[in-house]
């Protein structure tokens, strides 16, 4: 039995010992996620070297870099929180932006989206999900452009709030809601196999969501080198090509 | 294709945690069965807090605490060169704490259940109060210890809001409940479902197999 045990133990203890390899650990907004696996792979194919991912809302990742995250470059939804780092001495450099993002209404149910935002006030939509504008650069964006619209009123008991652009791409796909405020990016995501029906918010409703990246100090101090690879990388033809082919906007 | 390694995370913490509990709760609930200290129950309060406060809060705490911003976290980097937020080690001491109630209480109940002149017969026959406890008191309450052992497993495998929060989702503290959450975000709703499957099954197993072989310890439990 011990024996059993001492075997059992020693496998689970060696099994995942974490390779020392050379790599790059990035901090990625949700929004980016998807267009985030084929940067990193196309970095990989270039310079070989591997990208950790680790997700999250721009809020949260930015709480766990204050708390020292061992992450090497940020990428933000939005300007403010990797401004934020900077002044507070987290980050090398003060932000640049490397996309602007963009806002589409989606719903996956049988609707005509054709008027826009407007649309909304239609009674067919009973609920209708918007991320939360405290913590997501989206949410932001989205209310601004309802109000500019002139809809925050007439809709505000529709609205159900998510955390971040992911928690409204998934009550969309899950067809909890009727349509939802989120990224354009999703609509490239290779994981979603039904696209629905979409249309882009007009563009002069809501200041531009400029995305922006910061070198952090726990990279500059540890791994400069790979760091400051990857922060030019993502200014590459490259990965303009493939942040527009997600919908983003880079000039 | 599953990735595993998310499982084998989740597995190497868990035995690592209920090891470590292990040990650290047979000290812990003897004091708390049989000391005489008029305080004590301030001590059972704590032991039991993380039964009723959030995992979120939890996390948080052991977030603030160990930071390196922190008193605490700020010393333990000069002086031993560790930082135990988003790290393997950060996690099972987040477990420990997680989990301790689930193997001091069945434990101490074990303890409390032990007639009492099984110890005093034991110190009558010229037994130290160690090897009462080794020989006498432990023996007679495996079922007890089962349980915490396998409770505490269960919890650690289900562990969600203190990972998220002091986990930061890197390859090496991945374990598998978030890597179900980072699928769900992610739309990858197939990973999800086959992570959550595997994550059942398992769960399953491992219950069935200890009610099986201990129907009578678990009864006591109850």
């Amino acid at each position: 039995m011990r024996k059993i045990l001492f075997v059992l133990i020693s496998i689970i203890l060696f099994s995942c010992g974490d390779d020392k390899q050379d790599k790059v650990t990035i901090a990625v907004a949700n929004n980016m996620r998807y267009a985030m696996d084929e940067i990193a792979e196309e970095f990989r194919r270039t310079h070989n070297l591997n990208i950790q991912i680790s997700s999250g809302s721009s809020g949260t990742l930015t709480t766990q870099i204050k708390q020292g995250a061992p992450f090497d470059i940020f990428i933000s939804a939005n300007m403010k929180y990797p401004n934020v780092l900077f002044e507070e001495g987290y980050a090398v450099n003060s932000p640049e932006v490397y996309a602007y993002g963009s806002l589409i209404l989606w719903t996956l149910k049988d609707y005509n989206l054709s008027e826009g935002l407007a649309t909304l006030m239609n009674s067919k939509f009973k609920k209708i999900a918007i991320a939360n504008p405290e913590t997501a650069p989206y949410g932001i964006a989205a209310v601004e452009a309802m109000k500019n619209a002139g809809l925050n009123d007439s809709l505000s008991s529709k609205v159900v709030w998510g955390e971040g652009v992911s928690q409204i791409n998934q009550y969309v796909k899950s067809k909890s809601v009727d349509a939802g405020i989120t990224s354009k990016s999703v609509l490239y995501s290779k994981n979603i196999k039904e696209k629905g029906r979409s249309v882009e918010v007009n563009k002069e409703l809501y200041t531009p969501i400029k995305q922006g990246i910061v070198l952090l100090k726990h990279g500059e101090k540890l791994n400069a080198k790979n760091a400051e690879l990857f922060y030019k990388f993502m200014f590459s033809d490259k990965t303009k090509t493939i942040l527009t082919k997600f919908g983003y906007d880079v000039n | 294709m599953i990735n595993w390694i998310p499982f084998l995370i989740t597995l190497k913490l868990a035995f690592i945690t209920t090891l470590i509990l292990f040990f650290l709760s047979i000290p812990i609930s003897y004091w708390l069965t049989y000391s005489k200290f008029r305080y004590k129950f301030i001590f059972e309060a704590i032991v039991s807090l993380p039964l009723v406060l959030p995992p979120s809060v939890l996390g948080f705490y052991l977030l603030v605490t160990f930071s390196s911003q922190s008193f605490i976290g700020e010393f333990l980097l000069n002086n031993f060169d560790v930082s135990l937020p988003f790290t393997f080690p950060g996690l099972v001491i987040g477990s420990i704490i997680y989990s301790l109630p689930f193997m001091v209480q069945p434990i101490q109940s074990g303890f409390q259940n032990l007639p009492i002149a099984l110890k005093e017969a034991s110190y009558t026959l010229g037994k130290s109060r160690f090897q009462t406890l080794i020989r006498v008191l432990l023996p007679n309450i495996k079922a007890s210890m089962l349980t915490g052992l396998v409770l505490t497993f269960a919890h650690t495998i289900g562990e969600f809001g203190v990972v998220l929060m002091m986990g930061g989702n890197l390859d090496e503290t991945r374990v598998a409940s978030i890597a179900i959450y980072d699928s769900v975000n992610k739309l990858e709703y197939d990973t999800a479902h086959s992570y959550s499957l595997v994550l059942l099954v398992f769960s399953f197993i491992i219950l069935t197999i200890v009610y099986l072989f201990n129907k009578k310890g678990f009864k006591a439990v109850k």
